[in-house]
């Protein structure tokens, strides 16, 4: 097992190498580029100029030997300077990292605690009303522009009944608040993109919970245990549900990334000051160092979520063991 | 007082489209304690079917009616928390493919335990670990340490049914079912799980109920035999070969057995088991059957005298 942690380590290293190179091309191939889009259109600044901020920039070296000077600092963990402000990229990832990660981990608990509610539920009670009107709840979520949602649910719960803060995920006066009113001020913030977010991946999880408690619950080792004459609690929790949340792991590691990556639509349309916002900003001003730096960073995720997914089948399932 | 009394069971399953499948048709059946009854019959007669409502483990759309009573306990209609006092403390119950029966994600120590802990209330690690091994050593399980710690998929499929054994034997019930319990395993492992269930048989004075389509296992381990066919049994006796036969059907299923000289045909029944899905008044096996006249045709025999023929053998009992 731990050869195997150590191989499947040594083997991101390549992937991660493969990632950047492609974005760094892509990045640098669009049409633009970071002096052009800021700088051309000001008739005040001589082409002398412009090569010379070019030169300032490192831009001016052909694209190989920028993704060198690039990896080279990347490997000491640098990720260099933002172009727009100069200031640290790591600096500006950390800023608004706690956000992303307080929103979708959120949003995470509570689409795996409902999704495995709803799944088991129906599973026990499948082809009853129950079942039906449940998926049909979690179709209606998963199909529903959650963009289109999240606009009806400003109107209704921020403008026409005033109950909830129409966005970003603090208040004006959360500076003076004292820290359980900060508790409160940021959990009230919460509620609206939490529930988009949830509502929208509730039907991945209580389907695949479903569809692996129904399989459990019709297989043979499920009957000899109520053969055995065991409680039907211990049948249920205890037997079938281990087995039925075999396929929900994957699901978490593919989750994993989305942690991090955040969400462009949602951050934008609830003012949440997240990755996804930083990560579009940059794109649209070409800021090179802040572009590679959050999709790095979003790429390690991937493959750390992914090898954990691997490894955390291996600790549930005995039947599986890398060698 | 018997360790089984069945009495007019029917079994039928509802089917997509509202059609219904006619699986056990009115089985009276009464197992003395000690005795070893063998049901026998082809794949589709219902055996499985009437094992699993022994227990009262049918699927979720069969509909069970009439009585079935397990040591002086009525099993049908009642609720799984009201069986818990019945299945694996009454009764035990081993399957036919030993490996589908274990949970893959528990080891043997896991699955033998939680046993012990919900009949026996043995709360304490060691005790349950000391009475765990032994019952592991019962059912003829020389490593049991390994095998204590092991997952499922680890052990061949003669140990997983020794285990299975052990754990439907784990609380003491004086009545086993066994439904197939070979059919999954390889000749040689099939007679030591054989040699397995005699000594067990007889060192616990067992009453043992073994599904099989095996008559040659059948008639090894029990002297009386119960055939179905199409959901009814056709005969019940002690019946050892085809000469002690009385129902044509009976007769048929030991001319099959094949001869290990190769110096007999290799026979078989023709045609196949009739559709449960409608009931017509007529012997169920007329149409197989060489013996079939116009009467067996139009009415249906009864089970008179262990037998359902209008035309049986005469046998020299």
């Amino acid at each position: 097992m731990r050869r195997y942690i150590i191989r499947r380590l040594l083997l991101m290293i390549p992937v991660l190498l493969g990632i950047t190179v492609i974005t760094f091309c892509i990045v640098h191939l669009t049409p633009g580029g970071f002096v052009r889009v800021n700088m051309e259109m000001n008739t005040k600044i001589s082409p002398d100029s412009m090569q010379k901020l070019k030169a300032l920039y490192g831009l001016d070296k052909p694209v190989h030997l920028q993704y060198l000077d690039w990896l080279s600092r990347f490997v000491r963990f640098d990720f260099g300077h933002s172009f727009t402000d100069n200031r640290p990229v790591l600096e500006k990832v950390l800023e608004r990292l706690p956000a992303t990660l307080l929103l979708n981990i959120t949003s995470l608990v509570m689409i795996f605690f409902f999704g495995t509610i709803i799944g088991v539920t129906s599973a026990l009670k499948r082809n009853s009303p129950y079942d039906r009107i449940m998926t049909a709840v979690t179709f209606v979520g998963y199909s529903m522009p959650a963009f289109w949602l999240a606009l009806v649910m400003m109107m209704a719960f921020a403008v026409k009944w005033p109950v909830l803060p129409v966005s970003g995920m603090t208040s004006m006066n959360f500076d003076m608040m004292s820290a359980t009113e900060k508790v409160w001020d940021i959990a009230r913030h919460l509620v609206m993109p939490v529930f988009i977010t949830a509502f929208g991946g509730l039907a991945y999880v209580s389907r695949y919970v479903k569809s692996g408690m129904v399989e459990a619950l019709t297989q043979q080792y499920t009957t000899a245990a109520y053969a055995k004459g065991l409680p039907e609690r211990d049948i249920i929790f205890r037997n079938a549900l281990k087995n039925s949340l075999l396929p929900v792991i994957t699901l978490l590691g593919l989750s994993l990334p989305g942690l991090i990556g955040g969400s462009f639509i949602f951050e934008t349309i609830f003012a949440w000051p997240g990755m996804g916002r930083l990560a579009y900003d940059a794109a649209m001003t070409f800021d090179y160092p802040v572009i590679m730096g959050t999709v790095t960073m979003a790429a390690l995720l991937t493959l750390t979520g992914n090898l954990l997914a691997d490894i955390s089948y291996a600790l549930v399932d005995p039947r599986i063991r890398y060698k | 007082m018997n360790a089984i009394k069945v009495k007019d069971l029917n079994v039928t399953y509802r089917l997509d489209r509202g059609e219904r499948l006619y699986a056990i048709r009115g089985i009276d059946l009464s197992v003395e304690q000690g005795e070893s009854v063998a049901i026998a019959g082809e794949s589709g007669c219902g055996k499985t079917t009437l094992a699993h409502a022994l227990l009262n483990l049918l699927a979720r759309n069969s509909e069970p009616s009439g009585s079935v009573v397990i040591d002086g306990e009525e099993v049908l209609g009642r609720s799984n928390r009201e069986l818990e006092k019945v299945r694996g403390v009454k009764a035990g119950m081993i399957f036919q493919d030993p490996g589908a029966s274990l949970n893959p994600l528990f080891t043997v120590k896991e699955q033998v335990e939680e046993t012990l802990k919900v009949h026996l209330r043995i709360m304490n690690k060691d005790e349950l670990e000391d009475k765990g091994l032994k019952l592991l050593e019962e059912a003829g399980i020389a490593d049991n340490r390994r095998v204590y710690g092991s997952y499922p998929h680890q052990l061949s499929g003669g140990l997983q049914q020794r285990v299975m054994t052990a754990i439907a034997l784990s609380c003491g019930p004086k009545i086993l079912i066994a439904d197939e319990p070979t059919t999954a395993l390889d000749v040689t492992v099939q007679a030591q799980i054989v040699s397995m269930l005699i000594r067990l048989k007889r060192e616990r004075g067992l009453t043992l109920v073994l599904i099989t389509h095996d008559l040659h296992l059948a008639c090894m381990l029990c002297k009386r035999i119960i055939v179905m066919y199409a959901g009814q049994i056709v005969e019940d006796g002690e019946v050892n070969s085809a000469e002690d036969a009385r129902h044509p059907y009976t007769r048929a299923l030991f001319e099959i057995i094949p001869d290990i000289s190769f110096k007999k045909e290799f026979k078989v029944i023709p045609g196949s088991v009739p559709d449960l899905k409608k009931v017509e008044n007529k012997c169920s096996y007329c149409d197989r059957c060489p013996n079939a006249a116009q009467k067996c045709r139009e009415e249906a025999p009864g089970l008179t005298d262990g037998v359902r023929c209008w035309y049986p053998y005469e046998v020299k009992r």
